[in-house]
């Protein structure tokens, strides 16, 4: 399944990474290659804004210092269904 | 008189003609004679071509006097004031014999300068500003606008902030104003149920354009890819350094979104 890594900042920049190999394991070392960013603690997963619920989420400082919270996404639902209007429904 | 005797002889002195003490000799009498003689033998002048170095013998209207170094005399000639042939060295050659007058049309101006108000400049009608002093050929070419496309891969699953998407330098030359435009080109898939609220952002060197959020703005639909567009506009003085020029996205309300591929396209239009 497609996962996406979810990095954002204290200032609201948002930094994102998509990948098929992405896992709660994986994803500390790869922010912290990529991005630098380091502290990370394992948080309990909270619904966002959006409504969806992160599969793992954490809090950490990045290469700039200023307090980071990284999220693990798994892949967006299916698309919903559209009516057929051939079906007459 | 003295007193007069006898026997006296009288004895009288006739002067010579001329002022008291300037006499008037035979010799000076001869040329004298001969000046006057030379006087009356000279030609009664009526007309121009009785003067001896004047051939003007016909003349006819419009005519002046010219001088002919070959014969060393005064002739008639074309009064003063006419240009003996005005053509169009090219195409068809149309050809103004004694023109009288040179006039312009548009495209051509004749210019007084105020300290010699009896010489006519011409010059084109330069359109426009600037200082250049040469004309435009009809067929020269502008520098080609340069294009750069930036391109940027899907970047996964975003609920909050703004993402930069590509950024880019441009150079622009020294002192050559630019249009510079800027236009994100990407799909944009939503993430969650119902709407999926977001904006673009792009910025030219510093300067912002953000599309409109919430409602009124761009929205994306569950698992739908969707082109998106935005774009940017500038005129720019080029310094010789690079200018930053960048996309972004940020999620506005409602639905999570996915940023998916895209590019910037970029066109540098110099102003010449």
């Amino acid at each position: 399944m497609t996962m996406s890594i979810e990095v954002l900042t204290a200032d609201e920049e948002s930094i994102g990474y998509p990948g098929i190999n992405l896992t709660k394991e994986s994803t500390p070392i790869v922010v912290q290659a990529l991005l630098g960013v380091t502290g990370l603690v394992e948080q309990s997963p909270r619904a966002q804004g959006t409504g969806r619920m992160p599969v793992a989420e954490w809090s950490g400082t990045g290469a700039q210092m200023q307090p980071v919270t990284v999220f693990l996404w798994s892949e967006a639902p299916a698309p919903p269904e559209f009516p057929n209007p051939e079906d007459g429904e | 008189m003295s007193t007069i005797f006898d026997n006296d002889i009288l004895i009288h002195h006739i002067g010579t003609p001329g002022l008291p003490g300037d006499g008037f000799t035979a010799p000076e009498a001869a040329t004298l004679r001969n000046d006057v003689d030379t006087l009356l033998s000279r030609p009664i002048i009526t007309e121009l071509d009785a003067i001896p170095d004047v051939d003007a013998a016909s003349p006819v209207d419009g005519d002046t006097l010219v001088f002919d170094g070959a014969t060393q005399t005064w002739r008639p000639g074309a009064a003063g004031g006419t240009i003996s042939q005005v053509r169009q060295s090219w195409g068809a050659n149309p050809t103004v014999v004694d023109a009288t007058a040179i006039r312009t049309l548009p495209g051509l101006s004749v210019i007084i300068n105020g300290p010699e108000p009896t010489v006519a400049y011409l010059q084109p009608s330069f359109g426009g500003t600037g200082s250049a002093t040469n004309v435009a050929r009809s067929d020269h070419s502008h520098t080609t606008p340069s294009m750069f496309r930036p391109e940027f891969g899907p970047t996964g699953y975003m609920s909050g902030g703004s993402r930069v998407l590509a950024t880019t330098n441009v150079a622009l030359a020294n002192g050559v104003a630019y249009r510079v435009d800027a236009a994100l080109k990407m799909q944009v898939r939503g993430g969650d149920p119902g709407p999926c609220y977001y904006t673009q952002t792009v910025e030219i060197d510093g300067n912002a354009r953000t599309s409109p959020g919430g409602t009124a703005g761009k929205w994306a639909v569950q698992g739908v890819p969707r082109d998106s567009d935005w774009s940017h506009s500038r005129i720019i003085t080029g310094t010789g350094g690079t200018i930053p020029i960048s996309a972004s996205i940020a999620y506005h309300s409602g639905g999570g979104i996915y940023p998916d591929f895209g590019e910037i396209v970029i066109t540098l239009t110099p102003n010449k």
